[in-house]
């Protein structure tokens, strides 16, 4: 953490206790393959494990370290929670840096004339920042800030290639379901609410009023503001229990996650058994369509890319559901790689963030491989073996003319990726690339 | 706080401009260790682009008598990249390039920072096969496995990263280079010193670039786990299996407290009488793998398997190798610590050493857990301890001392795939005669006369 008034933070400097010893870091490596800071840079020591280390060495010898120069370094992460996911030692990484960063007494400070100043994609989420602002001004300044960044917005100018031939009304069954849109949705692409709303109501689910929801708290907590993240994880659960604890559901990976974390919040309120049954309530939208059908008109040079957000943690519902209905039309890169959106990292590291995104670009802007790859399969299949079917189709198969330059589309299913990928959206054959939510390409 | 002169400094920061010169403390903090946990003192962290940096370094470093530590991803488990005696680590990990995919010539030319799993994949998009499958695949470097000549699953089929180097560039202490091998699949024209310096541990030469061996990519995998009364019964079969000439690409056993500590963390499919069992991969053509698994079913019944699966494909085969992946975590419900060890027999003697580790482990109470690649004699033997417990942890080195002299007693080896380094450097006579040292320390003084290149490690 670079600070404005550079107090110095030192983590507990306590000799480690025995259960710490062991959930210690033991350098195995996993971590520094996920960690797109470090894919970004190439430099070890911005991998989570060397942020472990240094950790570490702080609690055990702090003269050895000079303490600012070491929050420097931690600062240097994104908070895609790729490393704790990976790591055998179970160590989170950014769940960490956010207990350091609430320790410091000048913190609320700096992140809250970061965040106006400088967090334009994190403004969504400024308002409900703003209850918790260091002084009273916040409340003002946080309005005007989400009204510039509704008129910032580019008009959505992506056609609908999906669209909805039949709707399946089974799985509903007339539930009642609380559409959790998240601030991203609410302030500044309401066209996603709207289009969510229409879909669950086609399905024949009874939509509750979502009035009493506020932000998720994922980023806020990160932010190392967790008596912000606190309150509106409360208010949430309370419109929830209000609305007599319906299905709960989201059509963005880092809502998801942030919701999904409630359960493992015993600061929280719970009554018995209601932590199962808020995971259970929980779904992506995606998972609700049943057998509804779709048809589905793509131009023969537009590659759909899909943009795996980092916080579906590698369960992507999204996708699943994007690949049956778009089949080949859709296709995602070998790797998923973070798009560099970082939450709170967009106030402190700019830089650091395009960088992660830049590497993000390349890799959804390969050409992906061909469906074919001439060479037949000459064994004959055991199970359903498709390469057979191939072989004869290919005969007549159109070929794609050389001459057709591609266009790329990048769709995603996460609100902070969306706006995270415009706003460092490169240009291909002459164009600014295009990028949205699934949602945009989809008429209800 | 660094001991390096500012004229010293000055040259470093001249040559590798920017962040890939590192000389705070806290930055070099990573730098300090390997995946072993030991600790050294770098005196600066340099990242090299390409071949004339490593050059330019190498000359001074020569001149200078300043040690060298190559370092890659750092996943050695031996001390192989700690700055033990205080020296400059140099970070491959900025030359990544897989420079030359020939699906003509089957090779492949790499820079060594390139991540082993990341050239697998590039090659498969051509329909090509680069067999080596250490299970850090996805996190080390083709650099660190030839320098360590790392070994997987596969190498009882394929071999292991040696069968696979067909030539390198490096640069020795000084500035010279040198080009051993090249795309030849044969090649005896003089001293073979592309072997010296696959596994070499990074203590004769700096590699720059390597060309490795492809071959076509098998259409298809297949695998089978079964479970046996006893060990005798479960390596019985497997002779069988040789003897009806089938070699299964990888054959993997686990062993009774390998299996106990598995349905001691979680349910197991396997009955209650199966104490040791049996993991094969084939690969192949379709038709060919379901004539294998139909073969090695019925030796398997012949030779009293007590329960088995069969998978074919990617996904019908993760669910059983899953098994095989949950063993490390499974170990730490048994003890908080573990020493793990990768000694090797000749295959003849897996049965007779397994028991023997057996009886190490009564005589020390101490649980031993014990399973690896049958195909090849590796065993992965964990010593499980508390290391807060001063008693137990005495016991648990005295186990491994006496495990590693009864390995080599069995005319095994000390190390099949982790290498030296510092870890096993105190035990390496056990292995090697006073000649034979002797030797070793005459080739390196041969290529590295002042001694800069990883010191203290190997031999
Ligand atoms: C979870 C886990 C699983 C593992 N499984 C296996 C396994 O199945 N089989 C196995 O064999 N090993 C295994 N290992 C050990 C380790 O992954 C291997 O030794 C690997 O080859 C090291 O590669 P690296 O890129 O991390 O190299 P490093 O550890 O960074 O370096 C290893 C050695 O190579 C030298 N070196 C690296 N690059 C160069 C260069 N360009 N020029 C000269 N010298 C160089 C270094 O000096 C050092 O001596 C495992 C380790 C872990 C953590
Ligand atoms: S949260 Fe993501 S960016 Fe931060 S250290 Fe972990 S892997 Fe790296
Ligand atoms: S994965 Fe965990 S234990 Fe392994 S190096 Fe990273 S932080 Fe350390």
């Amino acid at each position: 953490m670079t600070h404005e008034n550079s107090q110095t933070t030192s983590p507990e400097t306590e000799k480690m206790t025995k259960k710490e010893r062991e959930a210690a870091c033991i350098l195995c490596g996993k971590c520094v393959s996920v960690c797109p800071v470090y894919l970004a840079t190439k430099q070890e020591e911005l991998a989570p494990k060397a942020k472990q280390r240094t950790i570490a060495a702080l609690k055990e010898n702090k003269q050895k370290l000079h303490v600012t120069d070491c929050n420097k370094l931690a600062e240097m992460c994104v908070s895609c929670g790729k490393c704790a996911q990976t790591c055998p030692q179970g160590l989170n990484f950014p769940q960490q840096l956010a207990t350091m960063r609430a320790k410091h007494s000048g913190w609320r400070q700096w992140v809250w004339n970061r965040w106006v100043n400088q967090g334009s994609v994190l403004w969504p989420m400024l308002s409900t920042l703003s209850k918790a602002a260091p002084d009273s001004k916040g409340k003002n300044e946080a309005s005007r800030f989400v009204q510039s960044i509704q008129a910032m917005q580019p008009p959505v100018d992506i056609p609908q290639y999906i669209s909805v031939a039949q709707y399946d009304t089974e799985l509903a069954n007339g539930q009642s379901v609380l559409l959790f849109s998240g601030c991203t949705a609410n302030r500044v692409q309401k066209s996603w609410k709207q289009k969510s709303e229409a879909i669950l109501t086609n399905l024949g689910y009874q939509l509750v009023s979502a009035k009493g929801l506020t932000c998720c708290g994922l980023t806020l907590d990160h932010a190392g503001v967790p008596d912000a993240a606190h309150k509106s994880r409360m208010q949430n659960l309370r419109a929830w229990r209000a609305a007599e604890r319906p299905l709960l559901v989201t059509f963005c990976a880092t809502c998801y996650l942030g919701l999904a974390e409630y359960a493992h919040d015993d600061s929280l309120d719970w009554a018995e058994g209601e932590q199962e049954a808020w995971t259970n309530a929980l779904r992506p939208l995606s998972t609700l369509w049943g057998d509804s059908l779709f048809t589905v008109d793509v131009p023969a040079n537009l590659f759909i890319r899909y943009h795996q957000p980092c916080h579906w943690h590698g369960k992507d519902a999204d996708f699943t559901w994007l690949k049956e209905v778009l089949y080949d039309e859709v296709s995602k890169p070998d790797s998923a790689s973070c798009c560099g959106m970082g939450g709170i990292a967009q106030l402190g590291n700019r830089k650091l963030t395009r960088k992660v995104a830049t590497r993000c670009w390349d890799n959804l802007l390969q050409q992906p491989p061909k469906k074919d790859d001439s060479v037949p399969c000459y064994s004959k299949p055991m199970g359903n073996c498709l390469c057979d079917l191939y072989d004869e189709e290919d005969e007549d198969a159109p070929e794609l003319c050389d001459a057709v330059t591609p266009e790329y589309l990048i769709v995603t299913g996460c609100s902070g990726c969306t706006l995270q990928l415009r706003g460092t959206a490169p240009e291909h054959s002459g164009k600014k690339v295009k990028v949205g939510h699934w949602l945009d390409i989809l008429a209800p | 706080m660094s001991l390096l002169s500012l004229p010293q400094r000055r040259f470093l920061q001249d040559l590798f401009p920017g962040s890939d010169c590192l000389l705070s403390p806290e930055e070099m903090v990573v730098f300090e260790a390997d995946a072993s946990r030991l600790e050294g003192t770098p005196l600066a962290v340099v990242r090299p682009e390409t071949e004339e940096q490593i050059i330019e370094l190498m000359r001074w470093a020569h001149a200078e008598r300043m040690p060298l530590y190559p370092r890659a991803r750092a996943t050695n488990v031996v001390g192989l990249c700690v700055p033990q005696k205080p020296g400059i680590v140099v970070s491959t990990l900025k030359m990544d390039n897989i420079l030359e995919v020939d699906s003509d010539d089957f090779i492949t030319r790499v820079e060594p920072g390139v991540i082993t799993g990341d050239l697998q994949k590039r090659v498969e998009q051509d329909k090509l096969f680069y067999p080596p499958d250490p299970a850090s695949l996805g996190i080390s470097t083709i650099g660190g496995n030839v320098a360590t000549c790392a070994g997987g699953m596969r190498a009882l089929k394929y071999g292991v990263t040696r069968e696979w180097v067909l030539g390198c560039k490096a640069v020795l202490p000084g500035g010279k280079t040198i080009t051993c091998g090249g795309r030849n699949h044969k090649n005896v024209v003089g001293l073979d010193l592309l072997r010296l310096l696959t596994g070499s541990e990074g203590t004769l030469a700096f590699l720059t670039e390597l060309t490795l061996k492809l071959i076509p990519k098998p259409e298809s995998t297949a695998s089978i786990l079964a479970g046996f009364a006893n060990l005798e019964e479960a390596l019985h079969a497997i002779k069988i299996m040789f003897k009806a000439g089938m070699l299964p690409a990888a054959l993997e056993f686990m062993g009774p407290e390998v299996l106990n500590a598995l349905s001691n963390a979680g349910a197991v499919p396997w009955p209650s009488t199966v104490t040791a069992s049996l993991l094969l991969r084939f690969d192949g053509s379709h038709q060919a793998l379901k004539a294998d698994l139909e073969k090695a079913e019925a030796i398997f019944k012949a030779c009293n398997v007590l329960w088995s699966t069969t998978g074919i494909g990617k996904d019908e085969e993760e669910p059983l190798w899953d098994v095989r992946r949950s063993i490390n975590p499974a170990s730490f419900k048994v003890a908080p610590n573990k020493y793990s060890d990768d000694v090797t027999v000749p295959r003849g003697k897996l049965l007779k050493a397994v028991t023997g580790i057996r009886k190490i482990s009564e005589k020390h109470t101490l649980p031993i857990l014990t399973f690896g690649h049958v195909g090849d004699g590796n065993i992965h033997v964990n010593i499980m301890y508390d290391a807060s417990d001063t008693q137990e942890l005495a016991r648990a080195n005295a186990a491994k001392k006496d495990i590693s002299e009864f390995i080599l007693s069995l005319q095994g080896t000390l190390s099949g795939e982790h290498g030296v380094g510092l870890v096993k450097a105190p035990y390496v006579h056990l292995q090697l005669s006073e000649t034979e040292r002797s030797l070793m320390k005459q080739i390196k003084h041969v290529f590295d006369p002042h001694c800069i290149m990883n010191p203290g490690k190997a031999f």
